[in-house]
């Protein structure tokens, strides 16, 4: 019974720090931009889709240095394609009704899985993480694979460095300013655009590390973006929208609900998590942060 | 009218909310250095004019130049950072950051080389010490008010633009807040324009005044002109 206790909240927290890790900027742009951007999973994917050339370019199994290069380059890529959707889409959408943001990057998503199906085709994909993680280690009788406590740390160390940025660097006060009254913050001689792309571009970037992060787990196809993106959507509503620490607690409890809710039903995997998502909306439709405290 | 060159000067400015024409043709000038009191009641257009000074919101025609630069298409921060200062109505002071953070937040305004000091500004406004680690929600309205007009000041605005600084202040509040406009004029280099109901504050801290009326200038002159003509408080100021 024990054994079957740690497995199942290792799973989820598993669930919980994957999602987290493609949740975080999702949640930071609707924060401090308040748009709902559809397409972000689309550009997790596409993390993962460049880390993949770049893993494979370089051999295939690589050590885990490269693979931890390859995910920085993998965001900064997509952190440079933030920057061309903060020109081309975004600045367009600060004045217009939230419909109009929902069309547009729904429409980003599906150029997003068109452009991937151009550049890499429709074959499902995949690469082996790199061997200093890709063992299991014992704790007591519970098996955990090294590479899945890898993603856990990593979830933890995105939300720790993340709550440090905002909370007490500078960039991440004028981030929080912007934020609470991007009016005023104009009036006092911010660069209010300036700090909008900043944004973007870092929430990107986390998508594409995030993706490259993640891809040595997953099968990679340009369906990827859609699963990422419903389960992150969830935690992001489920925590409080915009707000980091709410997307973490979200994602640690629905990763829980679900994983001891396929430990019970082991017949209906993935289920809990919605219904979960349904109830919490219904008792707290806020989610459990609320509104994130800005400046 | 000053002699020299004005440092605002305003030419045919219109502005609009959706389909409201709220501001209409309105020309004036402000001088280095000058005190202007912009006088109207509720709804006569003293913020829309402020805002429209900055294009910071309502949709704007007409030219606004500041220190002869004609500030077309330039944004709203850009605006600032020439030393063009609003302190709004409202005060927008940022409720979960300290004091001492709000008013440094405003330093982002100023020009390299004109830079108030920490230490200066607390001299001018004595009252903000005790309160420099205060969350901006645990500060009274007052409170509140002087924290936006000492946040103006390190943007080490050449003209700031107070729209409406003792609205809703306690009477020994509106005296400090005169002492402390005093006290800038002294030892600052700047130009005022005060949007302004209480017809007291205004005189005691004011060179000029300028009367607005659904939108249009319908005085500008002294305060002798001003109290020569009794119907102008009537008409336009009486509730």
């Amino acid at each position: 019974m024990l054994y079957d206790i740690g497995l199942t909240v290792f799973n989820g927290l598993a669930w919980a720090m994957a999602t987290f890790l493609v949740a975080a900027g999702l949640t930071l742009i609707f924060g401090i931009l308040h748009i709902l951007n559809f397409a972000h999973g689309g550009f997790f994917m596409i993390g993962a889709y460049v880390s993949y050339s770049l893993m494979t370019g370089m051999g295939g199994s690589l050590p885990l240095w490269l693979y931890l290069v390859g995910a920085m380059l993998a965001g900064l890529v997509v952190g440079l394609l933030g920057w061309a959707v903060d020109a081309l889409v975004f600045r367009r959408l600060r004045d217009v009704e939230d419909a109009y943001s929902l069309i547009a990057t729904y429409a980003l998503l599906l150029v997003c899985g068109g452009a991937v199906q151009l550049i890499w085709g429709l074959n499902y994909l995949g690469v082996t993480p790199p061997p200093a993680l890709n063992s299991v280690v014992f704790v007591g009788n519970v098996f955990m694979p090294t590479f899945t406590i890898f993603i856990i740390l990593c979830g933890v160390l995105a939300y720790i460095g993340l709550e440090l940025f905002i909370s007490r660097t500078q960039l991440g006060q004028l981030i929080r300013v912007v934020a609470a009254d991007p009016w005023m913050a104009q009036l006092l001689g911010l660069n209010v655009k300036r700090i909008y792309l900043i944004t973007v571009i870092f929430s990107f970037a986390m998508a594409g590390v995030a993706g490259a992060l993640l891809m040595p787990n997953q099968s990679l196809s340009p369906e990827l973006g859609g699963i990422f993106l419903l389960q992150a959507f969830g935690v992001v509503i489920v925590g409080g929208m915009g707000s980091i620490r709410g997307a973490f607690l979200g994602a640690l409890l629905l990763g829980l609900i679900e994983s001891f809710g396929t430990y019970f039903f082991p017949q209906y995997p993935g289920i809990f998590f919605l219904l979960a998502l349904a109830i919490i909306l219904l008792v707290k439709p806020e989610g459990i942060m609320g509104k994130e405290q800005t400046a | 009218m000053a002699s020299t060159e004005p440092l605002l000067s305003v030419r045919g400015l219109n502005a609009y909310y959706g389909g409201s024409h709220i501001i209409q043709d309105v020309e004036l000038d402000v001088a280095p250095g000058e005190c202007v009191a912009l006088l109207g009641r509720n709804g006569a257009g003293k913020s829309t004019l402020m805002k429209s000074l900055l294009d910071a919101g309502p949709r704007v025609v007409g030219e606004v130049r500041f220190d002869g630069e004609d500030l077309a298409g330039i944004p709203i921060d850009m605006r600032t950072k020439r030393g063009l200062v609003l302190v709004p109505e409202d005060r927008r002071i940022y409720p979960n950051i300290t004091v001492a953070e709000n008013i440094e937040l405003g330093r982002h305004a100023a020009r390299p080389g004109s830079v108030i000091a920490s230490d200066e500004l607390y001299d001018l406004f004595p009252l903000l010490k005790p309160l420099k680690q205060r969350a901006g929600y645990q500060l009274s309205g007052g409170q509140q008010q002087i924290v936006a007009v000492a946040r103006g000041l390190m943007g080490a605005p050449r003209l700031l633009l107070l729209d409406e600084p003792v609205e809703g202040l306690a009477p020994v509040v509106v005296d400090e807040m005169a002492a402390h406009i005093t006290r800038i004029r002294e030892t600052r280099d700047l130009a005022l324009l005060i949007a302004e109901q209480n017809l007291s504050f205004a005189r005691r801290v004011s060179d000029r005044v300028i009367l607005i009326d659904s939108g249009r200038i319908v005085f500008d002159g002294n305060w002798e002109d001003f109290d020569a003509d009794p119907q102008l408080k009537e008409r336009y100021l009486a509730v």
